[in-house]
């Protein structure tokens, strides 16, 4: 949590430097087209981004500057298939000089990547680890399998960024679903893949627009994590933009495009989210009733339960022009909130008691029943002869990465 | 043989090591002096904080006596020698004791405080098979009003004594006497351990606001609340360092012995600095790399855990938004780079590591974190000197004036009691 608030060393860097560096890392097939993507765009240019992976024909076909293959050795080049451990062990590997050197000077890491697959799911927690060490705060910006990809690529997914959450990174959760909500049926699949990445490209520019901008009602990258580290969450993200020369009102057509926007799943996601976080940025002439306007609807979108975070910005690049991001925050209220509880997997009424013996062996209670016996792979070593520390139904003599279901690089 | 007026011997019996500090003391100033040390491995005698093989850590416990002795070049005083206690059975209660003041004056004296004290204590109320290990006088209330911290020469008809009671199993407390008793020392002073940690590393400024001290050592984790010169909460949990260990060595395939390596030396950082990103294992067949992330990962695991679970132990949740002096580790949880991170992230509040305070001795000594259980347990052996003096000597002037002195002195005030209980 320390890293993200530490906001005073963003504005250090500011002064010093005048412009800071924002360095976008696209990880894995889906990262580095959406990196692609973004570079393609307009008034990017002062984004550093790069791509990585382990699949050199991803690389090949992007035209980025910045490329950087990884786990070349064991890989080949192929990717790893799906497995998180190659893609753990590919980033953490030693010969990522050139990446550590790369994000070395950021003041702000925005990681893409698309989880489910090997190299984006195990190698964004080494990346989170790298811009920990550095003190560099890190956003990660994920979407999520379609429900077709398979029950198991989405659990991996899910399993993870409940992982990231709880070692409290700010993470973007965007499923690809969202996509059925707002595209019409007819659309072909390519073209709903490449406004999928053209929307997270979006997203990025307008996380990055947060710190870069001059910020008139501050929303900065505090209050994202805040909310955000809270609990596990599943996110849209809408941006909406419009110049002057479109139309009289740039301000309602921007919010049109805005509602248009394929991952932000539509006004009614707006009205579910518990939290929002909305951002107007625009040129010097930019008006505080336009900037009424905007926020006024869609504050009226949200439900009145909604916690809605405003912010605008003003920006040069911007001039004439007026573009919206929203974040809705929808939290997964069947997980536990990682900040208040702890995280266990047995409910406090389970605990084996002695005093239930009598209802064990009556059978009265079909709920009620002996523990079972842990897992093959659960082993207590040193601790196999003493009492067991329990707590909270755990037994804390277990290894925690054993009890998570956490698999671990051994090396070779 | 050197002769020193006032000789404190301090024995904790720790998970990892039993060790003993012998100090130089003044009833009359703060500042003990370091002139004998000593430590050695348990080899598995004690296994969480408790003596699994007795007949071992007697022996031990023999050669690091000896050895002190001879480091020190004195004789250890049997009178002022003081052993740390710690494990499961450890409970903790806050109890209170009420005196009708029935004088015609209404003025309190030290004997009605003694009597509040006793009642507080009741000990009646104690499961049969718990021993009182150490009290904490909090505070005083008069006529169910008003608050003081020394009653002495106050008026009230009513006189409410606060205390913060820590509790053991009766027989495993004897076992920790027993051991002492067996080197020849008759009498020693068993003082939670825990307690002992919180003592030499607060300050006067710590006790009298709100502070959590966590003693992370390699079996178990004791923690106590500090508020206004008064322990709110106590409390232990069996997970220590070697759970660390334990889940490198059951995760990474090493042995235990290898897995205490990695976390006693600073191999990692070391590694780190030169560039490295893995550790080199070798074994009679093969060289094996293992990663350093995936070890940080389990460390990083563990430690996140650990703290979370104390957490959720606090009874009270107000008091962890109110620690404004923040949380001090001590132990060997302190050696890793990572915990008071980890820590902050949880807590949210300023985490320090435990530094020993009015304490003159080697360097290495001082900045052991996992010394700093011995080096409390030479502070409390300090403050019953100075209470016993004072008493002997009533009616004198005091004369010590340092603020932390007679804030501690405050607290202490009812260790002697015990003894003569």
């Amino acid at each position: 949590m320390t890293k993200i608030t530490d906001n005073k060393g963003i504005t250090a860097g500011t002064t010093k430097e005048m412009v800071d560096v924002v360095k976008v890392i696209g990880i894995g097939k889906a990262g580095v087209k959406i990196v692609s993507t973004l570079s393609e765009r307009q008034g990017t240019d002062w984004l550093k981004i790069a791509a990585v992976d382990t699949d050199k024909s991803t690389l090949t076909a992007s035209n980025l500057k910045n490329k950087f293959l990884i786990g070349e050795e064991w890989t080949k080049g192929l990717g790893c298939g799906g497995n998180i451990i190659k893609g753990e062990r590919a980033l953490a590997h030693k010969s990522n000089i050139e990446l550590k050197q790369f994000i070395n000077d950021a003041s702000l890491i925005i990681v893409a990547c698309g989880f489910g697959g090997g190299t984006a799911t195990g190698g964004t927690p080494v990346l989170a680890r790298f811009a920990k060490e550095k003190n560099i705060p890190i956003v990660f910006v994920v979407t999520l399998p379609f429900a077709f990809e398979g029950h198991s690529k989405r659990e991996m997914a899910e399993n993870q960024v409940l992982h990231m959450v709880r070692t409290s990174n700010t993470i973007i959760t965007i499923p690809n679903d969202l996509l059925y909500s707002s595209l019409p049926a007819s659309t072909p699949f390519e073209q709903a893949f490449l406004k999928a990445n053209e929307e997270v490209a979006k997203a990025i520019l307008g996380i990055s627009e947060l710190l870069r901008c001059n910020n008139l009602i501050s929303v900065d990258l505090c209050d994202l994590h805040n909310i955000l580290c809270r609990q596990k969450s599943e996110c849209g993200i809408g941006v909406g933009t419009a110049n002057i020369e479109d139309g009289s009102n740039r301000i309602k057509l921007a919010l049109k495009d805005l509602l248009e926007s394929p991952l932000l799943g539509g006004q009614q996601r707006i009205n579910d989210s518990d939290a929002l976080i909305v951002t107007l940025t625009g040129g010097a002439d930019l008006t505080i009733s336009e900037m009424q306007y905007a926020l006024n609807i869609i504050t009226k979108m949200a439900s009145d339960k909604t916690e809605i975070v405003v912010g605008a910005n003003t920006d040069e690049a911007y001039a004439s022009k007026a573009q919206i991001t929203v974040i809705p925050i929808i939290f997964d209220k069947t997980a536990e909130p990682v900040e208040e509880t702890m995280i266990t997997t047995l409910k406090k009424d389970k605990i084996f008691h002695p005093t239930l013996f009598k209802d064990i062996f009556s059978q009265t209670d079909k709920d009620i029943h002996q523990p079972d016996l842990p897992f093959a792979n659960q082993s207590r070593g040193i601790f196999t002869s003493t009492t067991p520390t329990l707590f909270n139904g755990e037994d804390l003599d277990i290894p925690t990465f054993q009890r998570r279901g956490i698999h671990l690089d051994k090396g070779k | 043989m050197r002769k020193y007026k006032y000789v404190i011997t301090a024995i904790d019996i720790g998970t990892s090591k039993i060790k003993a500090v012998v100090g130089e003391a003044s009833p009359d100033n703060g500042n003990i002096n370091i002139i004998g040390y000593s430590e050695r491995n348990t080899e598995n005698s004690v296994i969480k904080g408790e003596i699994a093989d007795v007949d071992k850590a007697s022996s031990i416990l023999n050669e690091v006596a000896r050895e002190a002795e001879k480091t020190a070049n004195t004789i250890l005083d049997a009178e002022n020698l003081y052993v740390s206690v710690t494990g499961s059975h450890i409970t903790s209660r806050n109890s209170s004791g009420t005196v009708i003041i029935n004088s015609a004056d209404h003025i309190i004296n030290e004997k009605h405080v003694d009597e509040a004290l006793k009642n507080a204590k009741g000990l009646r109320l104690l499961p049969s098979d718990n021993g009182l290990l150490n009290t904490i006088d909090n505070y005083f209330v008069l006529d169910d009003s008003h608050q003081v911290n020394d009653p002495v020469g106050h008026t009230a008809s009513k006189l409410e004594a606060k205390t913060h009671i820590v509790f053991a199993n009766r027989n495993r407390l004897e076992n920790f006497q027993n051991l002492v008793k067996e080197q020849g020392f008759e009498t020693s002073t068993p003082v939670f351990s825990g307690l002992a940690s919180c003592l030499s590393v607060l300050t006067s400024d710590d006790l009298e606001h709100t502070t959590l001290t966590i003693n992370m050592g390699a079996g178990i984790t004791e923690y106590m609340i500090f508020d206004n010169y008064a322990v709110k909460e106590t409390d232990i949990l069996t997970v220590g360092c070697d759970h660390i260990a334990n889940d490198l060595a059951l995760g990474l395939d090493i042995s235990i012995t290898r897995a205490r390596d990695i976390i006693n030396s600073n191999i990692i950082t070391l590694r780190k600095n030169e560039g490295h990103n893995n550790i080199e294992i070798k074994s009679s067949l093969k060289k094996r790399e293992i990663p350093i992330t995936t070890i940080e990962k389990v460390i990083e695991l563990r430690i996140i855990e650990t703290f979370e679970a104390i957490y959720n132990k606090i009874k009270n949740k107000r008091l962890i938004k109110q620690l404004s002096n923040g949380i001090i580790l001590a132990g060997g949880i302190a050696h890793f780079p990572n915990a008071t991170e980890i820590a902050g992230s949880i807590f949210d509040v300023p985490i320090r590591i435990g530094q020993p305070i009015d304490i003159s001795g080697p360097a290495d000594i001082l900045n052991d974190p996992g010394n700093i259980t011995s080096l409390g347990l030479l502070r409390f052996g300090q403050h019953e000197l100075s209470i016993n003096k004072t008493k002997s000597t009533q009616g004198l002037v005091k004369r010590i004036d340092n603020k932390l002195w007679s804030a501690m002195r405050k607290i202490w005030s009812s260790a002697t009691n015990d003894k003569n209980n």
